[in-house]
């Protein structure tokens, strides 16, 4: 943390948050990128953040772009709380509008990873209580195993069906009024 | 099958690694990705076959819903037992939600059976129950004494329930509460439609025993005498905790309320008496009334004892609402719907229901009109509306023009049709500053030509320049070319039209 410098900077630099990844790597965030982890935010709040914050959960592959999204939806949030308080002005709300269809835009290309990055960010969210993050990544895990019988889903999610015919026969005579 | 991934990457960009990630993840994360996927509880549990890990996994989940939408009816006595053996096989102690809804289409289900889905919700639900369904047996009217043993639901104690729901249920619904202090402690919110239900049962319920009780609504209900024979038409409730009371198509002969909390409350013109002894927060107000003026003779009274005279604001669907506005001077705005069908009856009725009307700031007309002329009905309002600062007025779909029916009102001397209610001149217009008009959801260029045309001509009254905006879906040459050519620099009025 800067300890020196005018007072600018000092300001500047007290709104700045490290965060450290599982393998050391440090991240400088702004304070609103951060406190998009409600985690974090209580952290913050408890003024336990001196020296940055160890995420010893997270890889720096992950943070990384956990920060990504962060920052992009830290600006939108500022842009909402903007937005009431001119909320007749419909110049500013088809800016508005313009400016959600651009968030849509990057939520869509954010999820272009790979299912291990997937779930990775599933587990990051989650850990560090980002609920649009966590929603978005659900969310499409769930559009994917809707209308999937069991067998599909198991090829996609690489499930190794470790029930023995006999046990899998009994499941399946239990519940059989969900497979009707 | 319910079909595919919807956005994103196309399901083969997940496959590949080899690595299951999925059944690592924690048991509230699967909970939370089964939900989203919207599966319903029947869909979830087929998950049980996945693994070992998902042999429980759906047994556990918080919302437990069940939308019946087969198309075939025969199926729905084993539809049902499904929802049975789902319920028996559920193993978290409490759930947060319960869904059930049938196709109205379905054969009612039997009193037992919804009976033992309340007791579940009784047993284990803290949170949300919804039930849509039909619910007791058919009777046959010529056998009138077996219409005496109709089937009773008795609504169970569900003490951590927060939300109640049921609808079209058709039966009779009784509580039979214990006489001690339990309660629906948690209860917030209780909706009730189309049921028949004892009035004395539902006082005791909502007045001594929702103590959390913030929402009320009772939808198309019969009230029923505890004995037979008894007095069943009114309804008397008290709450220290009700902020809101929606009461339609009812018809309780009279209805009595004391809520010291109360912010809104919706009525329909079939509740004809009403007494509200305590809302000193009451801030919003509407009655709404589907039908037209013809049956209006029942006489009706509303009273508003220890209320204010002031709202924010006032919804009215402008028939035997007089009694009703009379109880407010001021309302911040102010929302008519105007519906005057054909002949002279329905006019004069509508100049004899805006005699008096509360001042307000704002003033929305929805306007409907069935060969009466648009420009004495607007006059009619914007004379007893003194003082409003903005106009809004939405375009309804509902309006036939006098002009192709010319002779109706004419020849019938309908008070629309006499010169002096088309005089605008001795109107006091000196506050109004902006003028909306929605144009966009249904169309009506020729309706909204006249309105202009009117604010043009009374321009002159006008005290300041007035803004009107008119909000337009798809943007018409035709009305801004018919727009262009009324208005006039000189007038005071400036108009911007929305694409």
């Amino acid at each position: 943390m800067a300890s020196a410098g005018s007072g600018d900077e000092k300001a500047a630099a007290a709104a700045m948050i490290t965060l450290i990844s599982s393998d050391n790597e440090k991240f400088e965030v702004t304070e609103a990128t951060a406190t998009l982890s409600q985690t974090i935010r209580h952290m913050i709040e408890d003024g336990c953040t001196d020296g940055g914050v160890p995420l010893p959960n997270v890889t720096s592959k992950i943070l990384a772009r956990v920060i990504e999204y962060c920052k992009k939806h830290a600006t939108a949030a500022a842009g909402e709380e903007g937005s009431s308080s001119s909320f007749s002005d419909a110049a500013f709300l088809e800016v508005d509008r313009a400016f959600l269809e651009e968030l849509e835009e990057f939520d869509d290309a954010f999820l272009e990873v790979d299912r291990a990055t997937l779930f990775d960010l599933i587990l990051a969210a989650n850990y560090l209580d980002i609920k649009g993050l966590l929603n978005l990544t659900c969310q499409k895990v769930a559009d994917s195993v809707k209308g999937k019988t069991p067998e599909q889903i198991r090829e996609m999610y690489n499930i190794v069906n470790d029930l023995t015919p006999e046990e899998e026969a009994e499941i399946r005579r239990e519940t059989q009024w969900a497979f009707e | 099958m319910m079909g595919t991934a919807h956005g994103g990457l196309p399901d083969e960009d997940l496959v590949g690694s080899g690595e299951d990630r999925i059944s690592g993840l924690p048991d509230d994360l699967l909970h939370s990705i089964l939900l989203r996927a919207n599966l319903g509880t029947f869909d979830a549990a087929r998950t049980s076959v996945l693994s070992r890990r998902w042999r429980r996994v759906w047994s556990h989940l918080p919302d437990l819903s069940f939308i019946q939408d087969r198309r075939d009816p025969d199926s729905h006595a084993r539809a049902r037992d499904r929802v049975d053996a789902a319920l028996e096989a559920y193993s978290a102690p409490t759930a947060s939600r319960l869904d059930i809804f049938e196709p109205p289409s379905w054969p009612l289900v039997p009193v037992s059976r919804v009976a033992s889905w309340l007791g579940f919700a009784s047993r284990r639900l803290a949170g949300e129950l919804r039930m849509s369904l039909r619910c007791g047996q058919i009777f046959y009217y010529y056998e009138e004494e077996e219409e005496e043993e109709e089937e009773e639901l008795v609504i169970p104690l569900c003490e951590r329930a927060t939300a109640i729901t049921i609808h079209h249920l058709c039966c009779t619904m009784r509580f039979r509460l214990p006489p001690d202090d339990s309660a629906f402690a948690a209860l917030a919110k209780l909706e009730i439609r189309d049921a028949r239900l004892v009035g004395r049962e539902l006082e005791g319920v909502v007045s001594s025993r929702c103590p959390r009780l913030k929402e009320l609504a009772l939808d198309v209900i019969t009230l029923l005498p505890l004995q037979r024979g008894g007095d069943a038409a009114a309804l008397s409730i008290r709450s220290t905790s009700l902020e809101c009371l929606k009461i339609s198509y009812a018809g309780f002969g009279r209805l009595q309320v004391a809520a010291p909390e109360l912010q809104k409350l919706f009525l329909t013109k079939d509740q004809c008496h009403t007494r509200i002894v305590a809302a000193p927060k009451l801030a919003e107000l509407y009655y709404d009334d589907l039908s037209s003026y013809d049956n209006g003779d029942v006489p009706i009274s509303h009273q508003f004892i220890e209320a204010g005279r002031h709202l924010r604001r006032m919804g009215i669907r402008l028939a035997n609402a007089a009694t009703l506005m009379r109880q407010f001077d001021t309302v911040d705005e102010l929302v008519l719907g105007v519906y005057i069908p054909e002949g002279v009856q329905p006019y004069e009725r509508f100049l004899e229901d805006t005699n008096v009307l509360p001042k307000c700031k704002v003033l929305k007309v929805f306007l409907s009109l069935q060969r009466h002329a648009l420009e004495p009905t607007m006059l009619r309002l914007l004379r007893k509306c003194v003082g409003i600062k903005k106009l809004v007025f939405r375009v309804n779909y509902f309006y036939t023009p006098p002009e192709d029916y010319y002779s109706s009102c004419k020849l019938l001397g309908c008070p629309c049709d006499w010169l002096d209610n088309h005089k605008a001149e001795d109107i006091i217009m000196d506050s109004l500053e902006e003028v909306e008009i929605e144009n966009s959801v249904c169309r009506k260029d020729d309706m909204v030509v006249e309105l202009v045309k009117l604010l043009c001509k009374c321009s002159m009254i006008f005290r300041e320049k007035v803004h009107i905006t008119i909000s337009e879906g798809g943007g018409s040459e035709y009305l801004r070319e018919k727009i262009r050519s009324i208005h006039s620099p000189t007038n005071n009025v400036e108009i911007t039209i929305q694409p």
